[in-house]
């Protein structure tokens, strides 16, 4: 079975969700499929993160107390090193035209709708990962 | 005879041509609701196609003429 | 591309010239069994052809007019000018299509829709009905567009629709007809609805005898092929076209792929961006997630692509070229590329012919002018060693290496030279066609002549003359040809006659645009020129009548009082002039007033190498380029006249004015007194003759000039610059800008 590689090693995925439930069911799903995982329960230690460790997707939870995913996204958009140009699968609850528009405004590259199947995230993350088939 | 009646069914043989549309309006009023067998049907009027449609009967098999077979759908209820 | 493409691409453009060359050839003669069946097998081909590297659109077009065409081959249509231009429409189409085909692997988005509408108005060209025509034109009623959708998307796409009403009268089954029989025998049908015509009675008042049916139809049909159909009851139909997809349908519809999705999120996304919100984050994310999707599908040119543009961004600091490149690739997802793995065994081209990339050629050429500088250098320094060793062997031994190598160069130098030449008849080719339309665009019978086709040029100039050239003969057929009756009364024949000729005379080229026309009036010319105020008017009264008509290539002395669209898109005969002098030619006119005109255009063979004069003025050496250099004077003291403080002498029958080329460069001269007996050269530049005073007058070079760079780049008045024998820079000014 093919590993989750990206540009010959495995890629790096951070989970960003309140949600202890929510980033159990992300985690097996993403490790299963041999993607290396870390997790994060709101925007701040998500900036941490990424300004400790490299990643080459991450996964931002819209719904989080302390730093809610689209401010986390935007705050992140407008660093100038690297990291802000990090590729983002924002989850949202609602699929309404606004709570598009929003993620979009913030500068997420690409949204699902909760509740995300498992195929559908490990499609969406490999594409979005570069992960070579 | 290309309409007959055979248990509750009529079915449908060979060359339905317009004279026989008198017999299977006399059949569909005798049988309310029954099924038509038009497996064996080989040509079907117009005339017998509209009865069939206007009746509402539910056909079984597949028709025998190869075109009603293709576009059964669009013309009557299954 | 791969040999298949390459192949397709090169055979379309061919098929397209030869069925467009036809196409004139059986309007002008009418109908002739060999050309028509050329034209036709022509389509054919092209039709099978874009089968091969898949692309329907095309195909679709196609299809449409060979079937115009086989029936002017079955002689079921006359050939007429209306039918010979829309056959040559399709052409130009498909020419177009081929073109970005070849530029990006893939025909544009709208080429679906183009083709439908194209091929629906070749059609009912086919079949007598004028697309204005009520049947064509009618609203398709509601009922239409809800049938349609049980079609297929790809039909949909691909083929031309026609929808059908069929109300059978109700008794028509005494007249024997069998009303879903006749449907059954619809061509490509696609989609049928069949409903009661009024609402069913109980089934016992039913009279089965009479028809109470509606049927409508879908099919891919032609209307001739339904008309044959229904040709019993043609009361009981109505038919209608269907609109192809409208392009709103198209953008609502689902992305076909995930990777088209992606795409298309990050163009929303930098698309949502504030206005000068150019952050790094936006377009760095963009890019990387569109880039990291396309080598998750396998597009790993298209990731490189996107890569590139984010180096760019960067530079930039701009979002513009990622979302540029994005763009561009969603049209390119649409239609992808045929795999490399179904076109192999391309066998080479059979043949004399190679395909080379041009730019292998033109760094060839880049290379081998180096060589001729640096041989240039190599020839001052073998003279001093020559002169350092004597006469002996060494010397001589010396001389005859480096008199060998200039000589490989040259012949090498040519041989590069000869890779860029090409026929002119390329230039020429697409001529007789443009003629054809602007003369029926204005009631004008034209006939092209073109010859010389076989001289060849530099293909930089058939590139940069194909537009100047266009211009002269759009302005020939506009202005210069009178319209038949204007002919008649002045007793020519209703036919006039264009000549487009090429010569070649030792290192010069000559093409001549010559027409029978009205000619150009000398008197109109000048008073138009005082009424412009294009000079002073005691220069224009004492302009030659010759020399007045060269004034049409002044900027704002144009031919007509109002600018048509045909002739006045901006290429003024101005720009066509400066066009070729920048080719390193000269333009001239000769006419004679109801008898025609002639626009010569006269150009160096080669535009690379420029002949150099090396001259000293003001303690320094300049290079005059050769092609505006008359020739050179030394004066006799008597012969300078002085005209106020100007100084001019007689040359022939002319003054020409004698300036210093040191002061003229601001570079301290020796004081006038000395110049006893003034070296001049004398050079002609836009239209002005002039005597350039010089101190000395060294060799000639050929050279290669290089572009003015750095803090001169900008600076008027220099052409380029090459190097001395000994190697120094040598500036090569730019007379004419030196001398305005």
């Amino acid at each position: 079975m093919a590993t989750a590689e990206t540009k010959g090693r495995r890629a790096r995925i951070l989970v960003v969700d309140d949600s202890s439930l929510v980033r159990l069911y992300y985690l097996s799903a993403l490790e299963k499929a041999g993607f290396v995982v870390e997790q994060a329960i709101n925007g701040i230690e998500a900036t941490e993160k990424v300004l400790d460790q490299d990643f080459d997707v991450l996964i931002v939870d819209v719904n989080m107390p302390g730093m809610d995913g689209i401010s986390f996204v935007k705050d992140l958009r407008r660093r100038n090193e690297d990291v802000a140009a990090l590729p983002v699968l924002m989850i949202t609850t609602e699929a309404g035209e606004q709570d598009f528009a929003d993620a979009r405004a913030a500068g997420a590259n690409y949204y699902l709708v909760k509740p995300v199947s498992e195929a559908d995230l490990i499609r969406h993350v490999s594409a979005l990962a570069g992960w070579a088939r | 005879m290309t309409v007959r009646q055979d248990s509750g069914i009529i079915v449908l043989e060979g060359d339905c041509g317009p004279d026989d549309a008198e017999a299977l309006l006399k059949a569909l009023l005798a049988a309310p609701g029954a099924d038509i067998d038009w497996s064996a049907c080989v040509r079907l009027h117009t005339a017998a196609i509209q009865l069939i449609l206007a009746a509402k009967s539910p056909v079984r098999g597949l028709c025998g003429n190869v075109w009603l077979r293709r576009w059964a759908s669009s013309i009557v209820q299954h | 591309m791969n040999e298949m493409q390459e192949q397709f691409v090169a055979e379309a453009r061919e098929l397209v010239h030869q069925a467009t060359d036809d196409l004139m050839a059986i309007e002008r003669s009418g109908f002739e069994v060999e050309r028509i069946d050329r034209i036709f097998r022509a389509f054919h081909t092209l039709k099978g052809s874009a089968g091969v590297v898949d692309l329907p659109a095309m195909g679709l077009l196609l299809h449409a007019a060979e079937d115009l065409l086989a029936a002017v081959n079955a002689k079921k249509r006359p050939v007429t000018t209306a039918l010979v231009s829309e056959a040559l429409q399709c052409l130009d189409q498909v020419s177009s299509w081929v073109d970005a085909y070849e530029a990006r692997g893939a025909l544009p988005a709208q080429a679906g829709e183009l083709a439908r509408s194209a091929a629906l108005r070749l059609r009912a060209f086919l079949s007598d009905t004028t697309p204005s025509g009520a049947g064509a034109t009618a609203q398709a009623p509601a009922w239409v567009t809800a049938l349609v959708d049980q079609v297929s998307a790809s039909d949909r796409s691909s083929k031309v629709l026609l929808a059908l009403a069929y109300v059978p009268l109700p008794g028509c089954f005494f007249n024997g007809d069998d009303p879903l029989g006749l449907v059954a025998k619809i061509p490509d049908l696609l989609a049928l609805s069949v409903e009661p015509r009024e609402a069913w009675p109980p089934l016992v008042d039913i009279d089965p005898y009479a028809c109470n049916l509606r049927i409508h139809a879908i099919a891919a049909a032609t209307r001739d092929d339904l008309a044959a159909v229904f040709r019993l009851v043609p009361d009981q139909i109505e038919m209608f076209d269907v609109p192809p997809l409208a392009a709103a349908t198209a953008a609502d519809s689902k992305p076909a792929t995930l990777l088209d999705d992606i795409i298309g999120c990050q163009i929303a996304m930098l698309e949502n961006a504030q206005a000068h919100d150019n952050l790094y984050g936006r377009y760095g994310s963009a890019a990387r997630a569109a880039a990291n999707a396309l080598r998750h599908f396998a597009r790993n040119d298209l990731a490189s692509e996107v890569e590139a543009a984010l180096q760019r961004a960067r530079v930039q600091q701009s979002s513009g070229p990622v979302l540029e490149t994005l763009r561009d690739l969603t049209t390119r997802l649409v239609t992808p590329l045929a795999s490399a793995e179904q076109g192999q065994n391309g066998a080479p081209a059979a043949g004399r012919s190679l395909r080379i990339d041009e730019a292998r050629i033109d760094s060839l050429f880049n290379l081998s002018g180096e060589l001729i500088v640096a041989k240039n250098g190599l020839a001052h320094l073998t003279q001093r060693v020559e002169a350092a060793v004597g006469d002996g062997d060494l010397g001589r031994n010396i001389r005859t290496a480096t008199e060998n190598l200039d000589r490989l160069i040259a012949e090498m130098h040519a041989a590069v030279l000869q890779l860029r030449m090409v026929p002119v008849s390329l230039l020429f080719r697409s001529f007789p066609r443009v003629v054809r339309d602007i003369a029926l665009r204005l009631d004008k019978q034209v006939e092209l002549t073109v010859k010389g086709t076989t001289t060849e040029c530099d293909k930089n100039l058939v590139e940069r003359l194909f537009e100047p050239l266009l211009h002269l003969v759009r302005n020939a057929v506009d202005h210069g040809i009178e319209s038949p009756e204007q002919r008649r009364a002045a007793g020519k024949p209703e036919q006039a006659h264009i000549t487009l000729e090429a010569t070649r005379a030792g290192d010069r080229l000559a093409i001549d645009v010559r027409d029978d026309g009205r000619g150009i009036d000398p008197a109109a010319i000048r008073a138009k020129a005082r009424e412009r105020n294009v000079m002073a008017p005691e220069d224009i009264d004492a302009l030659s009548d010759d020399q007045s008509i060269q004034l049409i290539f002044s900027a704002g002395l144009s031919m007509a009082s109002a600018v048509t669209d045909i002739s006045g898109r901006g290429v003024g005969m101005d720009v066509v002039r400066n066009t070729v002098e920048q080719l390193g030619g000269r333009t001239t006119v000769t006419s004679t007033v109801g008898a025609g005109t002639s626009v010569r255009l006269d150009l160096p063979v080669n535009v690379a190498m420029s002949q150099i004069m090396v001259v000293a003025a003001g303690g320094q050496l300049f290079g005059l380029p050769m092609d505006v250099v008359s020739e050179t004077v030394r004066l006799t003291p008597d012969r300078v006249s002085q005209i106020k403080t100007n100084r001019g002498f007689v040359l022939r029958d002319r003054i020409v004015p004698i300036c210093a080329l040191a002061e003229v460069l601001s570079l301290p001269g020796r004081p006038k007194d000395a110049q006893a007996t003034p070296l001049l050269v004398v050079v002609e530049t836009g239209g002005k003759i002039v005597a350039l005073e010089v101190d000395a007058i060294n060799d000639r070079l050929d050279a290669v000039l290089k572009p003015m760079q750095g803090l001169l780049a900008n600076a008027r008045g220099y052409a380029g610059t090459t190097m001395t024998a000994d190697g120094r820079v040598l500036l090569v000014l730019d007379l004419k800008e030196l001398l305005s």
